[in-house]
């Protein structure tokens, strides 16, 4: 698991140095579930198998303190606000009951009331896909699942633990249509050890051939930590080149392109409006609360995360205080640090009036970013080299 | 306490005896002098402790002697009659020929010790050497016979033929258990010869050692070969002109102790308030400035650096630090010479030279100890002198000196090294030395399986990492000595490590050209491992003028992102940004190549490490 964030205390009460104009931007929640059947070997996110949880806080007792949460931040608010998105991340949130869902979204609406057409998303793991789940998930409101799919090549998804066959992914698609859904999204993974160029082709057509209307795609790391970290460590397997990465990334750009499929951000890519309108709050610096272990907010400028541990998370509800293990305020600087780090990131960039000329042309000549009307957006090249891209631009 | 019936300044020369030691590092030289200072009586028991004459920690804990002390021991004769010996320690190794040949001057003889588990050891050969150019007496004595490994026989027999004795007369003594000590002693009252010189002669005291001391300034150590010196007179030192005042002036035994003089043939301190080690010179001579000797003695000369390393403070704000440390230790250390010198990769340092590799180790050693500074040192050289074909003559130091035009002569110095090694290693020492440029001149068995093989070397060719490789290649047992030995020309070229058509000034290196293409490869090979990918494609070149010999290339990075950007990565993802910027800070720029100056302090230390290893 990745190291704790250094922070400032956060309030007990959960309270915000400023609530101003939370209606003037959009306000998304996260709902973290951290569970999963299996730790998948390249994980390093905040979840958690049932033998690593105690009776109390095992999946089972995840919706009583998620509501609470939900009164928190009706509480910190004090706000009728309307939601824009709804995220379950997890973790395996396909592992709650499909009736925790609805009832955790019923929750949600007896407090707020919800933007028409809301986007709501599940991340969902091909293993745990029914028909069933997907008719009561539908039912429930949830119209959007993204399907951990990683890659169609058996050896690379036995090098990352993943449990599923690719079978089941063309599997769960084909429920998913038939139960209704029209938006889904595939998420994929490059650069595991031991991955050809050939297999991620594959991969990339395998993952066309189901048509989907959004496709994310993560160039693997391997954190300290994880078990593929302690593999790393002792040799077992050995690291991607950034090269190789570089050839993947710009294998599924060419192949997306081709089929019609638009990045706009740097890992998504999407066909029209079919855009993850959840992460695009994340970048465009919106604001959101995240519920649940472990789970990061941002309110104006405000950024804090809760109790990782399912335990602390819980008995910090019960108490009513809030879950919160620590907060950053942002100074101005890194609010505008992190604007043009999130922004440069998408497709539509950024204002070029907002960056230094100096930069900016040394970065075109550098061809690393182009002009398009009124904003710099980054090339293929400059997709690559993002980091660098950013720390021109900020200094 | 012995009551000394001969007080100094009055004792007469028939009833001193001034020796010294001759030993390897680790053979016992200083535990010999803790028990004779036992022995004798000058030290209590309750009051000794080990190693007592060696006052640095640094000598302490590396077991060797930097800087020499005299004490003066009174002891009775096997006839009854009170001695006063003068035991002078010397400085034990390689970089400290001139001081170990002043120490020997100020004696009538010395006593060779030798570990009798190990044999004699090249250095101690060849202050042996030296000692016998003095027509020093010599009394071989074996350590350490207490040792289960001791083999007195085979080393007593090594040991007479090197000294040209009879091995029955070689003296056997455990410095550890005091076991023939004492008949040690009373051997250097028989056989030292009593010093001879002239006492109404206007007085001529020779200086063989001065250390600074915080408290009291300058110590200075003489040996009085002529008439007399006398508190609260004035003295001169003879290669300057300069005069002082005596302080004070007295002996060792062994803490310091004022006397009312110092007479022929005695030794001891004086102190005239000088602050700088330099202005009171090992070798030079002291008279008195009304009544002053006409002729100063022989063998004064002023210490030579012969090895030269530029040192830069790895925080560039320590610069200021590194001054003050550097005047510091001139104080105490004549030899030390160093001017400012900047580097476009390691920013403002100093340019040192040392006596040699030990000496800057040792200067190295106490910047980082006693004044806390982090240092990067660059790859050690020597000093050449060069002759243009416009028939101008240069000398440098540095490479970045040398000099663009035409050349029609470069000359080097060379060393006349012995090496002495078990006769199983000749083949790899020989190939070593030869790898070296090493021109052979002898071979002699000193016994059945030790050779001593002498070499003139290039002293470029030592300062690398000569010591290592020999110790490996012969498993630790050769051991090594030289002496400078005047120059020679050489097809010497200067190779310049290039980065993206840049120089980079920290490595430019003047070496053979047999070898500047070896050079070339290590260096471009190491750099392309420790320089990150940049965004556009770096070749690393090493040319000698306009002329590329070796090639590497930095392939230009293709990806620098963070592929995973949502709301619980950003603020780790930023945070990360804010530390890669500030690392950008600490980058040098090399023409438009950003290199953390990390990758520099790499690159130089391990050529540094390599040849600053235990020698």
């Amino acid at each position: 698991m990745a190291a704790l964030l250094e922070g400032d205390p956060a309030p007990i009460d959960g309270e915000l140095p400023n609530k101003s104009d939370l209606k003037s931007k959009p306000f998304s929640l996260y709902v973290h579930v951290p569970y999963c059947a299996k730790r998948c070997g390249y994980c390093d996110f905040n979840t958690y198998v049932p033998s690593e949880l105690d009776k109390d806080d095992q999946i089972q007792s995840w919706l009583t303190s998620a509501i609470k949460e939900l009164d928190l931040i009706k509480k910190v608010t004090n706000q009728d606000l309307v939601i824009d998105t709804i995220f379950f991340g997890g973790g395996t949130p396909s592992l709650l009951e499909p009736e925790v869902i609805n009832e955790f979204l019923e929750n949600v609406s007896r407090r707020y009331s919800l933007k028409p057409k809301i986007e709501i998303t599940l991340e969902a793991n091909p293993d745990t896909i029914t028909q069933e789940k997907s008719d009561y998930w539908l039912a429930s409101g949830v119209n959007r699942i993204s399907i951990g799919m990683q890659s169609s090549t058996k050896n690379v998804l036995q090098t990352l633990d993943r449990t599923h066959n690719p079978e089941n992914v063309l599997n769960s698609v084909k429920i998913l249509k038939d139960a209704g859904f029209i938006n889904y999204s595939l998420d994929l993974i490059y650069g595991t050890p031991g991955e050809s160029l050939e297999d991620w082709d594959k991969t990339l057509n395998d993952a066309l051939a189901l048509e989907p209307p959004h496709i994310s795609a993560y160039s693997l790391v391997i954190e300290p930590g994880t078990k593929m970290g302690a593999q790393l460590n002792r040799g077992e397997i050995s690291n991607v080149s950034d090269d190789d990465a570089a050839d993947k990334y710009s294998l599924a750009e060419q192949v997306f392109s081709s089929r019609k499929y638009e990045w706009y951000e740097i890992s998504n890519w999407s066909r029209s409006e079919m855009q993850c309108q959840h992460n695009l709050n994340y970048w465009r610096g919106n604001n959101w609360w995240g519920i649940g272990p472990g789970a990061h907010s941002h309110i104006n400028g405000v950024r804090w995360w809760n109790e990782k541990l399912p335990k602390n998370w819980r008995e910090k509800l019960t108490r009513n205080q809030s879950p919160a293990l620590a907060r950053e305020i942002l100074s101005e600087r890194q609010i505008k640090d992190e604007n043009l780090m999130l922004l440069s990131r998408l497709r539509k960039g950024i204002k070029s009036k907002e960056v230094k000329s100096s930069a900016r042309n040394s970065l075109i000549e550098q061809g690393l970013i182009y002009e398009e009307s009124e904003n710099i957006v980054l090339t293929l090249k400059g997709r690559l080299l993002a980091d660098v891209v950013f720390r021109h631009l900020s200094e | 306490m012995t009551i000394e019936i001969n007080p100094a300044g009055t004792t007469p020369p028939e009833l001193i005896r001034n020796f010294c030691v001759i030993a390897h590092i680790d053979h016992g030289k200083s535990t010999l002098a803790d028990r004779m200072l036992q022995i004798t009586g000058v030290v209590e028991e309750r009051n000794m402790r080990a190693q007592y004459l060696d006052r640095m920690d640094i000598e302490r804990e590396r077991g060797i002697t930097i800087k020499s002390q005299a004490v003066r021991l009174p002891w009775v004769g096997l006839d009854n009659k009170n001695y006063i010996l003068n035991l002078i320690d010397t400085p034990g190794h390689v970089d400290f020929t001139y001081e170990v040949s002043r120490s020997l001057e100020a004696c009538e003889g010395t006593i060779l010790l030798v570990d009798a588990a190990q044999g004699i050891e090249a250095q101690t050969l060849a202050n042996l050497y030296l000692a016998l150019e003095n027509d020093m007496k010599i009394i071989p004595v074996l350590n350490k016979i207490d040792l289960p490994a001791a083999q007195p026989d085979k080393y007593a027999a090594e040991l007479a033929n090197i000294v040209g004795c009879k091995p029955s007369d070689v003296l056997r003594v455990s410095a550890k258990t005091g076991e023939g000590v004492k008949e040690l002693l009373d051997l250097v009252v028989v056989e030292v010869p009593a010093p001879i010189g002239d006492p109404k002669a206007p007085v001529r005291a020779m200086i063989f050692d001065s250390v600074y001391d915080t408290y009291r300034g300058v110590v200075t150590y003489v040996r009085v070969i002529d008439g007399k010196l006398t508190p609260r007179e004035k003295i001169k030192m003879m290669s300057s002109g300069a005069t002082h005042e005596l302080l004070d002036i007295g002996v060792i035994s062994p803490e310091p102790k004022s006397t009312k003089g110092l007479g022929v043939g005695e030794v001891g301190y004086l102190i005239t308030g000088v602050k700088d080690v330099r202005q009171s010179r090992v070798g030079d001579t002291i008279t008195d400035s009304i009544k002053p000797a006409t002729q100063a003695l022989a063998g004064f000369r002023d210490p030579k650096p012969m090895v030269f390393a530029g040192l830069f403070p790895i925080d560039g704000s320590d610069y200021p630090l590194l001054r003050d440390a550097l005047d510091k230790l001139q104080l105490n250390d004549a030899a030390l010479v160093y001017e400012p010198e900047s580097s476009v990769a390691l920013g403002f340092g100093y340019r040192c030279g040392f006596l040699g590799l030990l000496h800057l180790e040792i200067v190295r050693e106490r910047l980082d100890r006693e004044f806390n500074l982090s240092l990067i040192s660059t790859a050690p050289s020597v000093g050449y002198r060069i002759l243009l074909e416009d028939g101008q003559e240069i000398s440098i130091t540095n490479p970045s000196e040398f000099p663009s035009g035409k050349i029609t002569e470069i000359y080097e110095p060379v060393v006349k090294a012995t090496i002495l090694t078990p006769s199983d290693y000749i083949g790899p020492v020989m190939e070593l030395a030869q790898d070296r440029r090493g021109q052979m001149h002898n071979m002699d068995y000193l016994s059945e399986d030790r050779v001593e093989i002498r070499y003139t070397l290039p002293l470029a060719e030592i300062v690398f990492d000569f010591f290592d490789q020999l110790k490996s290649k012969t498993r630790g047992y050769a051991s090594f000595d030289y002496e400078p030995s005047g120059e020679q020309v050489a097809e010497l070229v200067k190779v310049d490590i290039l980065l993206h058509g840049d120089p980079v000034d920290a490595f430019s290196s003047i070496v053979h050209k047999d070898k500047a293409y070896a050079y070339g490869v290590e260096m471009t090979g190491r750099l392309k491992e420790l320089i990150p990918r940049q965004q556009f494609e770096v070749p690393i070149q090493a040319a000698i003028g306009a002329r590329i010999i070796a090639r590497e290339t930095i392939r230009a990075i293709r990806k620098d992102v963070l592929a995973k950007c949502y709301g619980g990565d950003i603020s780790r993802k930023r945070k990360l940004l804010e530390k890669q910027k500030e690392g950008k800070k600490r980058m040098k720029m090399v023409g438009r190549v950003e290199v953390p100056q990390e990758a520099f302090v790499a690159a130089l230390q391990t050529n540094a490490d390599s040849a600053s290893k235990d020698k």
